[in-house]
């Protein structure tokens, strides 16, 4: 046997292996082989073929805290590191006999290391059987490396998938999953194993998750989009997205692709999409921009859910509320017409009780006939003529308020309102006579209503500029009352539909009709309100231009409050 | 038959108040539950005709100041408005219950309730 041996001078003793100046070749290679063995950092020992410790090295004692007597001579299985379970000690003792059979065994396990405090550690462990010259399988060599920290990797790396498979996550965020990669990336651990991990809570998400390139042709459609669009991967994959979209909506697409382009993110984007059986589903869209390693985007991630059901939700509630409106408004319809109907009945009654005396019943059909257009008044004023249909014709301003507040009068009168009304010649402006009626009328009655202990109406018109240009001419007309004032949480709901205060009688639309009306005639409307104990009350003050030349009667879209969203509100 | 009629439309009150009178009764006007237990008071009526929403008192609370005075006092309530049954819901809750006409009565059906209720058939009942 070749070997080198240094001149050995003195004695050398390693962790208590003396090599000695005089020792024999023999002895100098046996304690060599010792020396190495105990300054390995792997666990490595030597078992007869039925599994008996004959020997292991310093590494595999001293981490347990063990000594050689502990161990030497015993079946391996009985060794305090497999004492974890039962089950644990069972299994090496069945790798000892494969092993034994002249299989080589490897596997993970975590096994106890420290007599002292129990702790454990994961071992990438093999058993390996050594053969004689005659190919008998006379001993097994076992080694054990520490794979601790490298399982701790793995767990986290599993505990950030679950993470992102979390239904709040699914989003599928760019950056989430950037940062997920990046930090595989940092990790020993290969990232094909990750992309595996990741396409397949992927595939498994409840929500319908696809993928397309920048020209809109599908890269990946998850089992989800399968269901519910009733298209197969295969039939998706590398066909055009617009194969979902409806014909009229594929200018979506062209949209959609331009925000990715631009790296923006679309969020709920609430449209329709068509399933394979052509049938249309409500959903919101999700779509996020996907970038290579090098940041550069090559296309977008998108979720898609159906909202077909909570749509209809929603519009049955909107239904709801719609009915709970005519509600009040039979109540409001009901409050301004059984009056005035009380008075005519009264007054034909005594007509006809008088018949003979001409001046008396002239008197009483006179009174009878002005009840009469405060009924007509407010029957088209509650019930439609909201809606009217007509072409914009000069308006007395003036004319209007002075109709209003003789309307009113009885009203007014009962409730001890003194009425000021600042305004002496005619102004008059290009509209549609019949809703700057209605829009005045709105204000008034609610003036009214916030005084039923009396107060002052004041009502002023004066010739203006709009506020928010200067060069424009037109009227500006105040209507204040010294009323309660609007309580401060209630003046950010001032202008929506079904907003109401007055829960018995209110229909919760007057003031929203009326901003519909004046942005409509391209005016402005603001309120200020003051609900203090010494000063209160509110003044609603319009702007209104003398010529409109862009109204469009046909095309009002009164049912949505868009159309509405330019008003000045200052409340 | 000594009336009160409450409203606060005065074209209302003024056109019953003709109506009652020429029929014999001995009727008054006033435009609010205050006003109308003040007159109350003094004219001590044998029945009262009031509207049910009013500004300041209501209706119900006119009438159940009215009877706590004199409890032999014919009520007759009406109203135009769906809130009073709200009104009247609280009413009964409270012990009171009175029956209530929806405007706008046949002035007859009125002078008809009146007759009726002074031999007893309308009732208000403070329970």
């Amino acid at each position: 046997m070749k070997f080198f041996a240094p001149e050995i001078n003195h004695p050398i003793t390693v962790r208590g292996t003396e090599i000695l100046p005089d020792d024999t070749p023999q002895q100098y290679l046996q304690k060599l082989a010792r020396i190495t063995l105990d300054e390995m950092g792997q666990f490595v020992g030597i078992l007869t073929a039925d599994g008996i410790l004959l020997e292991c090295n310093r590494a595999a004692l001293e981490s347990g805290g063990l000594t050689r007597d502990d161990v030497i001579g015993k079946p391996f299985w009985e060794t305090f590191w497999w004492t974890v379970t039962p089950m644990m000690q069972e299994e090496i003792r069945k790798a000892i006999y494969r092993a034994a059979l002249g299989e080589h065994v490897r596997y993970d396990v975590e096994i106890f290391v420290k007599k002292s405090s129990k702790e454990t550690t994961v071992m990438d462990f093999t058993l390996d059987p050594v053969k004689d010259e005659n190919g008998q399988i006379v001993f097994l060599l076992l080694e054990g490396r520490d794979i601790t920290e490298k399982k701790a990797q793995e767990r986290e790396i599993a505990r950030q998938s679950q993470e992102l498979a979390r239904p709040g996550k699914t989003k599928a965020q760019p950056t989430d999953i950037d940062e997920f990669r990046t930090s595989l990336k940092s990790r020993p651990k290969p990232p094909e194993q990750a992309e595996r991990l990741l396409a397949a809570i992927v595939e498994s998400s409840d929500d319908a998750i696809a993928s397309k390139d920048l020209n809109g042709i599908v890269t990946s459609w998850n089992k989800s989009a399968e269901r519910l669009l009733g298209y197969s991967a295969e039939e998706m994959i590398g066909q055009p997205i617009t194969l979902i979209i409806p014909p009229e909506l594929h200018p979506d697409e062209t949209m959609i692709l331009g925000k990715i382009r631009r790296g923006e993110r679309i969020d709920h984007f609430e449209t329709v999409r068509v399933r394979k059986n052509g049938e249309k589903i409500e959903v919101s869209l999700t779509i996020s921009p996907v970038r290579d390693k090098n940041g550069i985007i090559i296309g977008a991630a998108k979720i898609i859910r159906d909202i077909t059901e909570s749509k209809k939700i929603e519009r049955a509630l909107r239904t709801t509320e719609k009915l709970a409106a005519a509600g009040r408004l039979a109540a409001t319809v009901a409050h301004e017409i059984n009056n005035p109907l009380e008075a005519v009945t009264n007054l034909v009654y005594l007509a006809k009780r008088d018949l003979s005396d001409g001046k008396k019943v002239g008197n009483y059909l006179q009174l009878a006939s002005r009840e009469l257009d405060r009924v007509s008044h407010i029957a088209r004023q509650t019930l439609g003529f909201y809606r009217e249909n007509s072409q914009p014709t000069t308006v007395n301003i003036t004319q209007i308020l002075n109709d209003l507040l003789f309307l009113y009068e009885t009203r007014l009168q009962a409730r001890k309102i003194k009425v000021v009304k600042q305004y002496d010649k005619p102004m008059e402006v290009t509209a549609l006579a019949g809703e700057i009626r209605q829009a005045f009328s709105n204000l008034i009655t609610n003036a009214i209503d916030a005084m039923p202990a009396g107060g002052t109406l004041l009502v002023r018109a004066t010739e203006s500029h709009a506020w928010s240009n200067s060069c424009q001419p037109g009227i500006r007309i105040t209507i204040l009352d010294t009323g309660s004032g609007i309580k401060p949480q209630h003046r950010n709901h001032l202008f929506q539909p079904f907003f109401t205060t007055k829960a018995d009688v209110g229909t919760g639309l007057g003031l929203w009709i009326t901003r519909t009306i004046i942005v409509k005639h391209h005016g402005q409307i603001r309120v200020k309100s003051r609900s203090g104990p010494q000063i209160h009350g509110t003044a609603f003050s319009i702007f209104l231009p003398l010529h409109t030349d862009v109204l469009k009667p046909e095309s009002e879209e009164t049912d949505t409050p868009n159309a509405i969203s330019t008003g000045v509100v200052n409340a | 038959m000594k009336i009160i009629v409450v409203d606060d439309e005065p074209i209302i009150a003024d056109t019953l108040v003709n109506i009652l009178n020429g029929e014999g009764h001995d009727a008054l006007a006033v435009s609010n539950g205050k006003s109308a237990i003040r007159w109350a008071e003094i004219v001590r009526p044998d029945a009262v005709v009031t509207d049910v929403i009013m500004p300041d008192m209501d209706g119900i609370e006119t009438a159940k100041g009215i009877i706590k005075m004199l409890p032999k006092c014919r009520i007759i309530l009406f109203s135009g408005q769906a809130a009073s049954t709200s009104l009247l819901a609280k009413a009964q809750a409270e012990g009171c219950s009175f029956e209530v006409l929806a405007k706008p009565i046949n002035p007859d059906i009125l002078l008809e309730k009146l007759k009726s209720s002074s031999e007893g058939a309308f009732e208000s009942q403070p329970q």
